[in-house]
């Protein structure tokens, strides 16, 4: 045959192939179910919410950003009510000598900051635990993060200390005014000078925060309460960004925080696919308005024995004898062909409906598929199907020839 | 939205007059069954609905479809309802009420079917949208997200295939 003869005789063949009136009016019934469930509505709202949760959260941030905690508290507001209160415990644990020793390094032009000059945007410094815990809605939480905080910076001046030799405790100041210096914090430096630099490093050189970083010297205490750093040291980026995605993709958000996409085999299968299609195209496993038997139908189109025999393909059959309640449950091939055979055998001019259940029916059938099911009562010439259409509950009763021997065979 | 395109119900029964045949037959070449091209077809069209791409012509309506149809035909046969299947289509198991078209009709242009449905489906589909849809090489190659020269060579291969099969037959 020549290509030419394939060719015609190809289109010739397919173009018996077309959609039936049927299957036009059930796609066109389906298509305007859809437009109708697409409100406009849904969308406008969903967009008023978002807008209107962002101007929210951006009046509550300018409020606890630009206001003092006094004025906060004078608002009835429970999140700023929340926030004073955490903000104000934060700085109730502030050691009172704090402004004090702050002045007396002024004085000796000293450059440890004032208080008052700790601006918002220091505090908000990455690895300042006590200003990001205040968002927090769990206020011993974070008295407890501040604590052990402050006990880990002390061990490891301890251990910095000790391994330190005696000229290096001698440049660290203020020593004896820290309220919270230990015992053996004090006793590792029992010859350190308060309020004194140490002559090799220019004063004006070094900020409070400085000091703190690179470990020289005593931070002042109040830095151990609110600008301690986290320990940012076991924290390098990599790590964080492994542990985000791997964070991410257990939850399914392949684009996590550190904005790198993260793709599963099968996404990647599916991507090759094309992205807006693939998008509009989800796995449809089992339509469950086919096979729940409880979505309205409006035509018997729906319920053709082709329909069903597909759509019950692979299912699980269970049968229940009227008489004795027993369940029985098949699943192999032979006795699934043969129940569909029941209700393919059946021609559909013998289908009818009923308002009301049937009766004197011998068994009852399920066929299960996942999540989905279908009732059938069968009995000796009828299989009769539960279903739905606009005024409710039907049940839809096809004609087949005897059941009797199947069902027989069905319950051993 | 191109010059023209209509809208709502109107739209809907134009696009079901202008393409249904169109996808149910690409659908079929895939599935090899009328019942799931249906199905399958119903879906595209439904997609269409919830998706509401704005097209910028007929032929990108046209393009968009298949290429949606494509997909939808590749993860029907990759889902697990298809995959798990049991298949009850045995010789004692009669085909009622099935108005899918016999592939093995005892005409020329059935064998001809029967012998495109035999081939492996990656040659079927491209086969189909070359000669039956009269697609160029680079649209189906846009439609089925496969390089162009991937694209002409399933079609040779096909080609190739479908000719010494049929000319196999032809001798017998």
């Amino acid at each position: 045959m020549s290509e030419k003869n394939i060719i015609n005789e190809y289109r010739r063949s397919v173009e018996t192939i077309s959609a039936s009136d049927a299957f036009k009016e059930r796609t066109l019934r389906k298509m305007q179910e859809e437009a109708a469930k697409k409100a406009p509505a849904i969308k406008i709202n969903r967009y008023v919410m978002t807008a209107a949760a962002t101007a929210a959260c951006a009046v509550i941030a300018v409020a606890i950003f630009s206001s003092s905690p006094d004025e906060m508290a004078s608002t009835s507001s429970p999140e700023k009510k929340e926030a004073v209160d955490i903000y104000t415990m934060a700085a109730d644990a502030v050691p009172d000598e704090v402004p004090a020793q702050a002045e007396a390094y002024d004085e000796k032009n000293m450059i440890a900051a004032p208080e008052e000059e700790k601006s918002a945007e220091e505090e908000m410094l990455p690895g300042n635990t006590a200003h990001i815990r205040t968002y927090d809605d769990n206020a011993e939480e974070l008295e407890e993060e501040i604590y052990d905080d402050d006990m880990a910076v002390e061990e490891e001046v301890m251990e910095a200390e000790e391994a330190e030799e005696a000229p290096q405790t001698q440049a660290a100041p203020a020593v004896e005014t820290a309220p919270a210096q230990t015992a053996a914090e004090t006793a590792a430096a029992p010859e350190a000078k308060p309020k004194k630099r140490p002559d090799t490093v220019p004063a004006e050189e070094k900020t409070s925060e400085q000091t703190a970083v690179n470990g020289e010297g005593e931070k002042p205490q109040f830095q151990s309460v609110l600008a301690v750093p986290v320990p940012a040291k076991d924290e390098s980026p990599e790590k964080d960004k492994d542990a985000v995605i791997a964070a991410g993709a257990e939850q399914g958000n392949f684009y996590g925080t550190a904005g790198m996409p993260v793709m599963t085999d099968d996404e990647t299968e599916g991507a090759l696919f094309g992205e807006e299609a693939e998008e509009a195209s989800p796995v449809d496993e089992l339509p469950a308005e086919t096979i729940s038997g409880e979505e309205p139908i409006s035509d018997m189109n729906d319920l053709s024995p082709a329909r069903l025999r597909m759509k019950f393909r692979g299912c699980s059959v269970t049968v229940t004898d009227a008489a004795d309640t027993n369940d029985i449950t098949i699943l192999d091939k032979e006795t699934a062909q043969q129940m569909l055979r029941l209700i393919t055998d059946a021609d559909d001019s013998t289908i009818t409906t009923s308002q009301t259940a049937p009766t004197g029916y011998s068994y009852i059938v399920d066929m299960t598929k996942g999540e989905h099911s279908m009732r059938f009562y069968v009995s000796k010439n009828t299989v009769t199907y539960r279903t739905a259409d606009q005024n409710g509950i039907v049940y839809v009763t096809y004609t087949v020839s005897d059941t009797k021997a199947l069902a027989d065979k069905l319950i051993k | 939205m191109y010059p023209g395109q209509k809208s709502g119900d109107e739209y809907f029964r134009y696009i079901l007059d202008a393409y249904s045949d169109m996808i149910v037959r690409l659908c079929y070449t895939y599935t090899n069954n009328m019942t799931d091209a249906e199905d399958i077809a119903e879906d595209t069209f439904c997609e269409l609905v919830r998706a509401k791409p704005s097209f910028d012509s007929e032929e990108h309506e046209k393009a968009w479809l298949l290429r949606v149809a494509v997909n939808k035909c590749k993860n029907h046969l990759k889902s697990a309802r298809v995959r798990l299947t049991v298949s009850l289509d045995d010789d004692d198991m009669p085909e009622i009420a099935d108005t899918s078209p016999d592939p093995h009709e005892d005409t020329e242009s059935g064998r001809v079917r029967a012998a495109v449905m035999a081939l492996p489906e990656k040659y079927r589909t491209i086969i189909h949208l070359y000669y039956f849809e009269d697609l160029p090489t680079e649209k189906i190659a846009q439609i089925t997200r496969l390089p162009r020269a991937t694209v002409g060579t399933r079609l040779a291969r096909g080609r190739a295939l479908l000719k010494k099969q049929l000319g196999d037959e032809s001798d017998v």
